[in-house]
């Protein structure tokens, strides 16, 4: 269940829920300019502040598929705490800090009120962030075969055979890992 | 062992289907930390990646922000409203208290909580930005303060009036935020040590509001004593003095 404060809220976390991208664009023009101000205000770029909004979508996109998303505030203050507390873990692992420390304060209080899994959102997105990066064919076995479709059911939609499916699971699988590794942010999860 | 072999053995690992053979061998290499690293890899891969709706969602995304465009004009930027232009803010409060005068020469009666209502508004934001330690909490809460989050607004103001009490600016704006919130009396707490400090430029309008929030508890008499305090140049005072009448 999704409770909001704004009926406006809501339709925006719905359309969220249901991968629509004109919805999701309603809420980069809600939210995203505040992030990137605030983000190039605190060591960081644009591309940053893109970077950890993609990740706070996820976060909630999370909460809102698992029926636990509870809105005390509104949408865009929601969105804005989460990227300050993903920017913050950042800065932190690379042994930096917020310009403001009373605001680095507040940020450690909201995310103590709102629970965030911090880590646990950044695996998620650097392993679809990665995921999305391999060719078509490679993300096509990969995600059927992470549904369990068997190889020779795999290889039959592909029009194609067993060994072929397998082979090229290996090597798509082996080129997913590696990217992912190959990330900064990895080494420092 | 090849890496295609190490991930056969992780993969019936993840699906538990490890021979007794296969199974001695990944109990040896899980001693080393390197292994169970990849493996804790593995498994997160595969839980996310198995959930389509996640996938169908990011994808969604993605084309979001290929197509999305940063405004030209700097939400902060155009919301900051320079010192200088207090002036034009003058004109419109004045305009507006003429409108709030003649409103009152018709409506005869209405109860204090009416004469709220219709009274109450937001302040601007007339404040100049500043650099320092906490520019940036202040800006945090003049953004809250502007989309109306006054919750958060009024704590992001009390954080930045912590850190500076002499900006009288931060106890003006936190106090107007709490009246949103609907905490009267600790408005009136951060107002009334504004009205006895010698003239600045929030004098008048923390008289004002106060005024206002004894309003809205009911204090006649207070509320009556704040507003007979405002100066007659100030911009509120044509609507003070409406106000004022309706409550004698």
């Amino acid at each position: 269940m999704i409770e909001t404060k704004s009926k406006e809220d809501k339709k925006l976390l719905i359309g969220l829920q249901e991968g629509d991208s004109a919805v999701i664009l309603k809420i980069y023009d809600l939210a995203l300019p505040l992030v990137i101000n605030w983000v190039q205000k605190n060591n960081g770029s644009e591309d940053d502040a893109r970077d950890i909004f993609q990740e706070a979508l996820l976060a909630v996109y999370k909460k809102v598929a698992s029926n636990n998303l509870t809105l005390t505030c509104t949408l865009q203050s929601y969105l804005r705490i989460i990227c300050k507390n993903l920017w913050l873990a950042r800065l932190k692992r690379k042994d930096m800090q917020l310009n403001d420390p009373l605001d680095e304060k507040l940020q450690i209080l909201e995310n103590e009120h709102f629970e965030f899994d911090i880590e646990n959102n950044e695996k998620t997105r650097l392993y679809v962030k990665h995921f999305f990066k391999l060719g078509d064919q490679c993300q096509e076995i990969l995600s059927l075969y992470f549904k369990k479709t068997p190889l020779k059911v795999i290889a039959e939609k592909l029009d194609t055979t067993e060994n072929y499916i397998k082979k090229r699971k290996f090597i798509c699988k082996e080129r997913l890992v590696k990217s992912i590794q190959q990330d900064p942010i990895f080494s420092e999860l | 062992m090849t890496t295609e072999e190490k991930y056969i053995l992780i993969e019936k690992h993840l699906d538990k289907s490890l021979s007794e053979e296969e199974q001695v061998i990944f109990d040896k290499l899980m001693l080393d930390p390197e292994f169970k690293k990849e493996i804790a890899l593995h498994q997160g891969i595969e839980s996310t990646l198995e959930d389509d709706q996640l996938l169908k969602v990011q994808a969604a995304i993605d084309q979001a922000n290929r197509t999305w465009q940063q405004p030209t004009q700097q939400l902060s930027e155009a919301k900051i409203t320079p010192l200088k232009s207090i002036y034009k803010f003058i004109g419109a409060v004045a305009a507006v208290g003429l409108i709030f005068f003649a409103y009152f020469l018709i409506s005869k009666t209405s109860s204090p909580d009416q004469l709220y209502s219709q009274h109450f508004r937001n302040h601007p934001i007339v404040m100049s930005q500043r650099s320092g330690d906490n520019e940036i909490t202040v800006q945090n809460a003049i953004n809250q303060y502007q989309a109306e989050n006054f919750e958060e607004a009024a704590k992001l103001f009390e954080f930045a009036r912590q850190a500076n009490p002499n900006q009288l600016a931060y106890s003006f704006y936190e106090a107007i935020s709490k009246m949103n919130n609907g905490a009267f009396q600790e408005a009136i707490s951060l107002l009334k040590p504004l009205t006895q400090r010698p003239k600045h430029v929030f004098s008048d309008a923390s008289l004002w509001y106060l005024g206002l929030a004894h309003l809205k508890l009911g204090n006649s008499k207070e509320s009556i004593s704040a507003l007979q305090n405002i100066n007659s140049a100030s911009p509120y005072f044509n609507e003070s003095s409406a106000l004022l009448k309706k409550l004698k």
